[in-house]
This record gives C-alpha cells, sequence and structure tokens, in this order.
C-alpha cells in the first residue's frame, strides 16, 4: 500500500505556527519578489482569493476583507519540513520526500491503516503543528486521488471518511472516486494531455482507465500509459528512497525592480554564482559546464532574453574559475537600453571528485585532487560561512553578499520581500518572544 | 579559526604516526558530551523560545532566557506550559486540582492566577524542559 502524506495550506500553516492569532484569519502567503498568491488558509480560499493570482490584482481584496499578506520565509518553511519529513523517515519502513509539503511512503501494515495512519498525522500535527492529510492506494497516482478526497469532500459528497484527515482507496469506493475525478486532476496530467484526453472524450478517470492503451502509448509515450495502469492498480512509480544525483544546480531569481545596467546585474549575478558553486561542494560535485541566462519581463515593449554556455576542459568546483567565466559569458549577451527582470546561472555536468576526466596538460595528480590547493581554498571558504554566517567570506568583487535586504541599503536587485517573518528556528536573533 | 586549524592538522600527524606509535587512549576515545543530547529528547518536536517577563521567577525562568519547549511532551499537572489563550502565546504552570478547575498559574506573587473557563480559547502549545539563564552580561 502507497500513501501520500501533503501538509495542510503548508507555508499559511507555517505561518501559523508562532501566531496562533493567525490561526483563525484568512492568511495569504506570496511568492519570491511578493509576486504573486502560491499558499491560501482556507478562509482566504473562501474569499475567493485564487492560486498563483498576481498579488497587485488582490491587494485592494486583501486590504478589504483584512486578509494578512505574508511574503515567502523558505528558510523557516524547509526546517518545518526537515522536521515533518523525519518524523515519516522514523516511523515507516521507506518513504520519498516529493516536494517540500509531500511525501510518499510504503505502508506494510496489513490491518488498520486508516487508524495507523490517522495516529501518525495527529503526531506530526502535535510535534510541528502542521495539519497533513494521507491518502492511502494501491499506486502513487491513486494515492494521489485519495488525498485529493480528502481535501475536495464536497466533490465525493457520497463518500463517508472514517477520519477528517486519512483516506483509503479501496475497490469498493474506487469506481465512484474515479468518476468524479477529473482528468486535469489526475497526476501527471497537464493542460495539453488533458486537451488530448478531452478531444477522445475522455473526462474523467475512470474512462481513462478504459482508454485503449496501445493508442495512448503510441501518441503520448509511455507517460501516459503509466498514468492509465496507475489507475487500474498496477504499481508503475516505484517508491525512490535514494536521493538521485543532481543533475545540475540552477540558481536563479527576479530583481526586486527592473535593471539596464551591466554593473548592477553583475553585482547580482555573482551573488548567484557564488551560491551555486557552494551547493555544488555541498554536495561534492564538480562541473564541466556553466550557462549564463539574462533576460527581460515578458510584460514589456522591448523584449530580450539570451543565454551562453561555456565547456571546461576539466571539471571545477572553483567559484574563482567559475566566476571568472560567467562574467564573461554575461558580456556576450548583455545589450544596452534594455530593462533586464533575471539573471541566472546553471551549473551542469556534474560529476563526483573520483569520476573528473582529467585534461592531458593538467598539473594536479588525480589522487592529490582533495589536496589541491584550489580544493582546500574551497572547502575552507566553505567552513568558514558555515560557522560565521553565509556570505561571510566572498569573492572580493562582491560588494553584497546577500540575496535580501538586511541593512536597509538601497539596491535595486533585491528581492521584494516585504512582509517575511522571522527565520524563528534558524537564527539566534530570530527566535520568538513569549509574554511570561 | 587559524589556530583550530593547526590543532587539526597536529591531530592527523598523531594518526598518521600510529602505524609505529599506537595511542594507548585509541580504545577509550568517547564523543565529548553535547549538549543538544542533554537539552533535546526530540529534535522534530523541539523548538526554542524567548522568555520576556518576570512572572515566573520562581521556577527559574528570568526574563530573557531561553527556554527548550517540546511540542511532542503531554502536559502533566503542574507542567511550566507554552499556552496558546485567545490568540497569543504565554508561558504559565499548568494546574488542575481535585474539583476539575483548570488553572494558568504564575510563579511571582505580584501576577493573579487565571481561572481557565469553557468561553476561552485555550491550547497547550508545548511543554516547557529547560530553561537556559546567562550568569555573564554579553
Amino acid at each position: 500500500m502507497i500513501g501520500l502524506l501533503d501538509c495542510n495550506n503548508f507555508y499559511v500553516s507555517c505561518e501559523r505556527l508562532f501566531k496562533p492569532k493567525l490561526s483563525k484569519e484568512a492568511v495569504v502567503v506570496l511568492s519570491n519578489n511578493d509576486g504573486c498568491v502560491i499558499s491560501r488558509s482556507d478562509e482566504a480560499k473562501k474569499i475567493g482569493i485564487k492560486m498563483g493570482e498576481p498579488f497587485f490584482k488582490v491587494k485592494e481584496l486583501t486590504k478589504k476583507k483584512k486578509v494578512s499578506v505574508l511574503s515567502s520565509n523558505y528558510t523557516f518553511y524547509a526546517d518545518i519540513s526537515n522536521r515533518i519529513m523525519s518524523i515519516l523517515k522514523n516511523n515507516l519502513p521507506s518513504m520519498e520526500v516529493y516536494s517540500i509539503d509531500e511525501a510518499f511512503f510504503l505502508l506494510n501494515i496489513r490491518n488498520n491503516k486508516e487508524k495507523f495512519c490517522h495516529e501518525l498525522a495527529e503526531k506530526i500535527f502535535r510535534w510541528t503543528g502542521i495539519p497533513v492529510s494521507i491518502g492511502l492506494a494501491k499506486t502513487k497516482t491513486l494515492a494521489k486521488i485519495a488525498n485529493r478526497v480528502i481535501k475536495k469532500k464536497d466533490q465525493y459528497k457520497e463518500l463517508r471518511l472514517n477520519y477528517s484527515n486519512v483516506f483509503e482507496l479501496n475497490s469498493d469506493q474506487e469506481k465512484y472516486v474515479l468518476e468524479k475525478t477529473n482528468v486535469l486532476d489526475i497526476w501527471g496530467i497537464g493542460d495539453g494531455l488533458a486537451k488530448f484526453l478531452e478531444n477522445n472524450k475522455i473526462n474523467n478517470a475512470l474512462q481513462l482507465t478504459k482508454f485503449n492503451e496501445d493508442f495512448a502509448r503510441k501518441k503520448k509515450g509511455i507517460v501516459l500509459l503509466k498514468t492509465i495502469l496507475e489507475l487500474k492498480g498496477t504499481l508503475c512509480n516505484k517508491i525512490e528512497d535514494q536521493l538521485l544525483e543532481k543533475k545540475s544546480i540552477c540558481v536563479s531569481r527576479s530583481f526586486g525592480k527592473k535593471i539596464d545596467s551591466f554593473n548592477e546585474i553583475e553585482s547580482a549575478l555573482i551573488v548567484y554564482v557564488q551560491k551555486a558553486c557552494f551547493k555544488m561542494r555541498s554536495q561534492k560535485l564538480f562541473c564541466k559546464t556553466i550557462t549564463i541566462f539574462l533576460k527581460t519581463s515578458k510584460y514589456q515593449s522591448k523584449i530580450y532574453a539570451n543565454s551562453q554556455t561555456f565547456n571546461f576542459i576539466e571539471a571545477t568546483n572553483d567559484t574563482r574559475v567559475i566566476w571568472k567565466k560567467s562574467k564573461k559569458l554575461l558580456s556576450l549577451i548583455y545589450k544596452k537600453n534594455f530593462f533586464y527582470n533575471k539573471v541566472g546561472v546553471i551549473l551542469s555536468n556534474l560529476c563526483s571528485n573520483k569520476r573528473i576526466q582529467q585534461s592531458l596538460i593538467s598539473n594536479i595528480e588525480r589522487s592529490n585532487l582533495d589536496e589541491s590547493n584550489e580544493i582546500k581554498v574551497m572547502n575552507l571558504i566553505d567552513k568558514v560561512n558555515k560557522k560565521f554566517g553565509y556570505g561571510k567570506l566572498r569573492l572580493s568583487s562582491d560588494t553584497v553578499g546577500s540575496f535580501y535586504n538586511k541593512n536597509k541599503k538601497q539596491i535595486n536587485w533585491f528581492m521584494k520581500s516585504n512582509y517575511r517573518s522571522p527565520c524563528y528556528t534558524t537564527k539566534w536573533c530570530d527566535i520568538p518572544k513569549v509574554k511570561v | 579559526m587559524k589556530k583550530k586549524n593547526l590543532k587539526e592538522n597536529i591531530l592527523i600527524d598523531i594518526i598518521k604516526a600510529s602505524a609505529g606509535f599506537p595511542s594507548p587512549a585509541e580504545n577509550y576515545i568517547e564523543e565529548r558530551l553535547d549538549l543538544n543530547k542533554y537539552l533535546i529528547k526530540n529534535s522534530e518536536s523541539t523548538f526554542f523560545i524567548r522568555a520576556s517577563g518576570d512572572s515566573m521567577v520562581n521556577v527559574g525562568i528570568h526574563n530573557n532566557d531561553i527556554l527548550v519547549v517540546d511540542k511532542g511532551i503531554f502536559p502533566g499537572n503542574n507542567s511550566i506550559v507554552v499556552a496558546s489563550l485567545d490568540g497569543d502565546l504565554l508561558i504559565k504552570k499548568f494546574l488542575k486540582n481535585k474539583s476539575g478547575n483548570c488553572y494558568l498559574k504564575s510563579e511571582n506573587i505580584n501576577y493573579p492566577q487565571i481561572k481557565l473557563s469553557s468561553n476561552m480559547d485555550l491550547r497547550i502549545w508545548g511543554v516547557v524542559t529547560y530553561a537556559i539563564h546567562s550568569l555573564v552580561k554579553l
């Protein structure tokens, strides 16, 4: 049996943890740069605020209805997420973190599965303050649907659930549930596939189980076939409990304000490049390829976007080497008189130090790679930053050293996060103050 | 920082030399004491909170102390708790007397105790397990 745990309105629930006042109020959390609404409390949903809606469109409404608006605080959400995932890991034989607020898991017990999961959900709520829902079924695709049943109870009115936060989809109710589930609400089916299915008169999950498998595979490939099989109860997607090695590392942010000056874009890029290199080294990886991209917003009259890629002869993890090239690539794609809103770096062709293909003219012997001065310096920088705070030791051309506006310095590319809560659980100066 | 690195280097040298001259302590090395392990039973359910106010001085909670709070523990009679009362968090002693009445009691004679009634929205947020009080001025 496969379970899918999903945290209810996760970002909003996190924000409510140290502010019980918010627990009965309408609350929304905004995406990076305070752009769009990405998490809503049930009260905010009732007011009619839609998922993904741009903030400027609902700003008036939030004022009128006294909705609490918050910027996203991913540092805090990640810590709460790690706590929940760790509780799951300690209570289940096998689990897979699917996203910041979802996890698949294997359930090997025979009886009282719903009761076991209900108790697990209650424990998570008690320990972390985050309400969760658990859907149980034969496959991942069905578990997703089982979870949806809990969240959208009014769409499945004829069902009687034993628990408010747990639902096991078994053969008795399967037909009814699948019939009431739209194709667009099935895991792995996006707009394009949904349109294709609708053209073939497939509107709900039950109809999809009867769809011609060979035809599906021929037209839309193995992914759709797997979805159909999973809906019928054949396990196609296993629980991936081993972390997959990353294929690429990307760091990129939208600017708080549009920028046209090369120097300002460069001052943002150097922060992103150092962050990407730090991430790469923390996974003990080296990269052979770097890509720099730069673009204007789509919503303006003069649009431009470009990218440049460079391959190193020998894979590296040296921030200095990577930055030197990055700067050059940026100067190749930068054009004057455009107002840019995003720059980013992608490190790809990643490999571990044992798999580095050496250059013929390299001066470092492979066996001594870990002891080369370059790598020692990089490790030292990471160590210092881990101890004294990220950005304390950085390239000298980096005049900023952070993504956020900490010192109220006026920097145009800093992300807007006007309503951000403190990092309650990761910074001593930010721990919540409580009246005694 | 520099000093520490030097020390680490020396340690590596000792290990390298051990082929010929094993450290007599080698089999007796234990991990150094870790306060985290002492203060935290469940890291997933433990949060740190800074106390603000003097209503609990008699149980040793002073203004500005750091409190270790375990959300996973069920509160008993006399537990020091973080309670959420009508939307605000506060720290008090949780009391239940024989007649079944519940109170949030301060540990300072200057503060009254709060009798809990059914029209209050009370939730026990967590149980305070330790108070960390600094004895030096930082």
